[in-house]
């Protein structure tokens, strides 16, 4: 087989064992690799049937076929089991640089079933593996486990995937760390990891598959790079990294603010933004293995109650969720709650909304100050949050209850209506209010709230179509063909996650599916067409719907908290279609042109002619029934005002079941799944 | 007097994050960010959201929206991540 080995390592740590196993060619070609490649693993295992945190739940490290080629983007790999925070399928994908050397290894991936005893660390090489004692690693940070994991091994090439005490004490949302910066944030893998006292995975290889056709894969490597030299997006990522998009991103209300409270807070680009952090605590940038972006923040803060030695800072979701979400503006308190939540290993997500709910819960009487052991949780709080990350980690007083999450915890202790979590995941930095798409996101996403499930963050804010599927561009804050961008858009990110390639690479440079399928091919040589991949693509979400729907999740569940479909209780909710406006006319020149000389022409055009006279287009929308007077109207209380401004999320929902041949209990209809070729699928939910 | 903030990749291409000006208009302090900092923060402008005391000059009077002593204009080129 070319681009990949053909097989996976399979270790047993009850029994102590490891043996290599083969994975048919066929597996390949249906489901590509990475995550899409262990769903049907999981799904021919019937891992759905072992408890998420049992020593029978298959935890899976996927590389994909692109996975450590030297393509930009190409550093990821996937980590798959059921997860302990949803209690269904659950994925996290990784950068950094531990999969190129896992694939060195001659393995595309590696299936841990079984627990240890005691606590040990996985070394794989391309001569052997062993499992060897980490007793003296457990209670380390994943900072401390990486250099010492390295010093131990003695080889600084050697790549490390770690939890920190936050995995070890089975935070539902502890996370896996390499590179220290780099994680598979989401979904609690790291939990999984430490149920089964695994503290970390070490690689090192020197193996390269043999690539199906090694000049054309070199041509479309170099085009990539062409492309990223003129992207925009790229642009923004390499001068501020994600964080990036806290300024663009509050002012068009994408950015949540006090538990999604806020409709607009200049504090947060004012003083938590990517350019305000290069100005003032960046020291340098780092990039993932193969990137020519490097989004990655290198930061120091020198001194002051928060001061932090060199290392990696808040992304955008770490900025958000440890920033803004708590109506916090402390530049170095985020970052200093980002470290912790690295080292202690846990998703910022998670912990962040985690903490806004019981900040809220607390404002309410919900939680009192016996449970909290006398810590006063507060919005724009700072000397707070280290405590509360502590507590998290090692499961003591309060952080034992937040160390479940918002779903269990609301559950326990009410407060179920700010509580904002998808099938028990809690929601990530982007508001669907700003970005319509964002609600099917959320809802039909397979782990749970998600931006990363599909591309529609792109999508609605006009950076990619989805033409080339024969799908047409659907209009901001427009439920009409929300549904099907929806399915586009996951199209794109379930290949990008069973490639597995970063999807912000993918997005600066203009790749679409055609671009995955040249690239896929010229590595294994399968020859897809756009529509033999899309099928791929749909084969690899059903099954992995098809797996939510046995560990349980029915329709009921695609649901999105009203609190984030209604219009801000605080501050006035953007007049949406006039606030994107300008986003969509200017789109194109600037996002599909690679000569710079024009570049620079349209854009000056743009400048020159249509932005100053932007406003008077603008004001002819208001001749348009429903959008003058928005905000007097919100003010006033008038009903159908509201009501236009909520997000029609039922609809475009059911228009979606309707795209997708949903039945009325959640499940992939029988038809679908067999013009798959997935019987064996359709048998398990059909009986 | 009022505070204009430039955000982003307007922001590094301006080579500072904020001035003051006695402009009247949304337009007349576009007309004075290209004065000041010349062709290279064209690109993002011509693309930019511009918030003046938190809210969209779009959802105001555009470019025409009057500016009065204290306020307070935001510039947002449309560059995200996330």
């Amino acid at each position: 087989m070319k681009g990949n080995w053909g097989k996976v390592l399979l270790v047993d740590l009850s029994k102590a064992t490891t043996e290599d196993v083969e994975i048919p060619e066929k597996d390949y070609r249906d489901y590509l690799g990475g995550s899409g490649l262990a769903a049907k693993w999981f799904f021919d295992h019937r891992g759905w049937e072992a408890d998420p945190l049992s020593p029978d739940n298959p935890f899976m490290i996927m590389c994909g076929p692109l996975s450590g080629l030297n393509l930009p983007g190409a550093s990821r790999l996937e980590f798959c089991a059921r997860s302990p925070l949803t209690g269904i399928w659950g994925e996290s994908s990784m950068g950094g640089h531990f999969a190129p050397q896992l694939k060195a290894t001659g393995y595309d991936g590696i299936i841990v079933t079984g627990a240890s005893d005691k606590p040990v660390y996985l070394y794989v090489t391309d001569k052997g593996t062993e499992i060897r004692d980490a007793s003296h690693l457990w209670g380390k940070d994943t900072y401390e486990t990486e250099d010492l994991l390295k010093e131990e091994i003695g080889d600084k090439r050697a790549q490390v995937a770690c939890i920190g005490p936050a995995g070890e004490n089975m935070v539902l949302y502890a996370s896996v760390f390499n590179d220290k910066g780099s994680t598979a944030g989401r979904c609690g893998m790291g939990a999984v990891m430490g149920s089964k006292k695994l503290k970390a995975v070490v690689a090192r290889g020197g193996l390269r598959p043999e690539l199906a056709d090694e000049e054309a894969f070199k041509r479309l490597r170099e085009e990539m790079k062409e492309a990223l030299k003129f992207s925009l997006v790229a642009d923004g990522l390499k001068a501020f990294g994600s964080n990036v998009h806290m300024e663009y991103g509050m002012a068009i209300g994408d950015v949540p603010t006090k538990n999604w409270r806020v409709a607009y807070w200049q504090n947060g680009p004012d003083k938590l933004a990517g350019s305000v952090v290069a100005e003032t605590r960046l020291t340098r940038n780092h990039a993932c293995y193969g990137c020519p972006i490097s989004c990655k923040r290198i930061v120091e803060v020198k001194e002051g109650p928060f001061a932090m030695p060199e290392g990696p800072g808040s992304e955008y979701e770490g900025a958000a969720a440890l920033g803004t979400l708590l109506y916090m503006d402390d530049l170095d308190a985020n970052l200093k709650a980002n470290e912790l939540c690295n080292r202690y290993g846990m998703d910022v997500i998670s912990a962040g909304s985690t903490i806004a709910w019981s900040i809220e819960a607390y404002e309410n009487g919900l939680l009192t100050d016996e449970q909290t052991g006398g810590l006063k949780l507060s919005w724009n709080n700072p000397e707070m949050l280290p405590e509360v990350i502590r507590r998290i980690a090692y499961r003591e007083g309060i952080g034992d209850i937040l160390a479940e999450g918002t779903r269990r915890a609301s559950e326990k202790y009410g407060g179920k209506e700010f509580a904002i979590h998808v099938k028990g995941l809690e929601c990530p930095m982007h508001d669907p209010r700003a970005l319509w798409g964002m609600s099917l996101t959320y809802a039909t996403s397979i782990r749970g709230a998600c931006h990363c499930a599909d591309a529609n963050l792109y999508a609605d804010m006009g950076l990619i179509t989805h033409e080339e599927l024969g799908i047409k561009r659907s209009w901001p804050f427009k439920a009409k063909g929300k549904a099907a961008q929806t399915v586009g858009s996951q199209v794109k990110s379930v290949l990008s996650n069973s490639a597995v390639i970063c999807e912000y690479v993918m997005v600066a440079a203009f790749a679409g599916v055609q671009t995955m399928a040249d690239l896929v091919n010229s590595v294994t040589g399968f020859g897809y067409d756009l529509d033999s991949l899309r099928d791929v693509a749909d084969r690899i979400w059903y099954i992995k719907r098809a797996i939510g729907n046995l560990c349980g999740a029915t329709r009921e569940e695609d649901r999105v908290p009203q609190r984030i479909l209604e219009p801000h209780p605080e501050g006035v909710t953007p007049n949406l279609t006039s606030a994107l406006f300008p986003t969509y006319i200017t789109m194109k020149p600037m996002g599909k042109l690679r000569n710079t000389k024009m570049h620079e022409m349209t854009a000056n055009m743009a400048t020159k002619y249509l932005f100053p006279n932007i406003d008077r287009l603008l004001r002819g929308l208001r001749f348009i029934p429903g959008l003058a007077g928005h905000e007097r109207r919100l003010k006033r209380g008038d009903q159908s005002e509201r009501a236009r401004s909520t997000v029609p999320f039922q609809e475009m929902l059911e228009e979606y079941y309707r795209l997708r041949d949903i039945d009325e209990k959640g499940r992939p209809s029988r038809a679908r799944l067999e013009s798959l070729g997935m019987k064996e699928v359709a048998d398990a939910l059909h009986g | 007097m009022v505070t204009v903030k430039l955000h982003s990749l307007l922001r590094k291409a301006a080579g500072e994050g904020q001035f003051s000006t006695k402009a009247g208009t949304v337009k007349d302090i576009l007309k004075e960010v290209r004065g000041r900092y010349g062709p290279g923060v064209e690109r993002y402008l011509a693309q930019s959201i511009v918030m003046v005391n938190g809210r969209n000059a779009s959802d105001l009077k555009g470019a025409r929206t009057r500016l009065q002593d204290g306020d307070e204009v935001a510039i947002y080129p449309r560059i995200a991540g996330g």
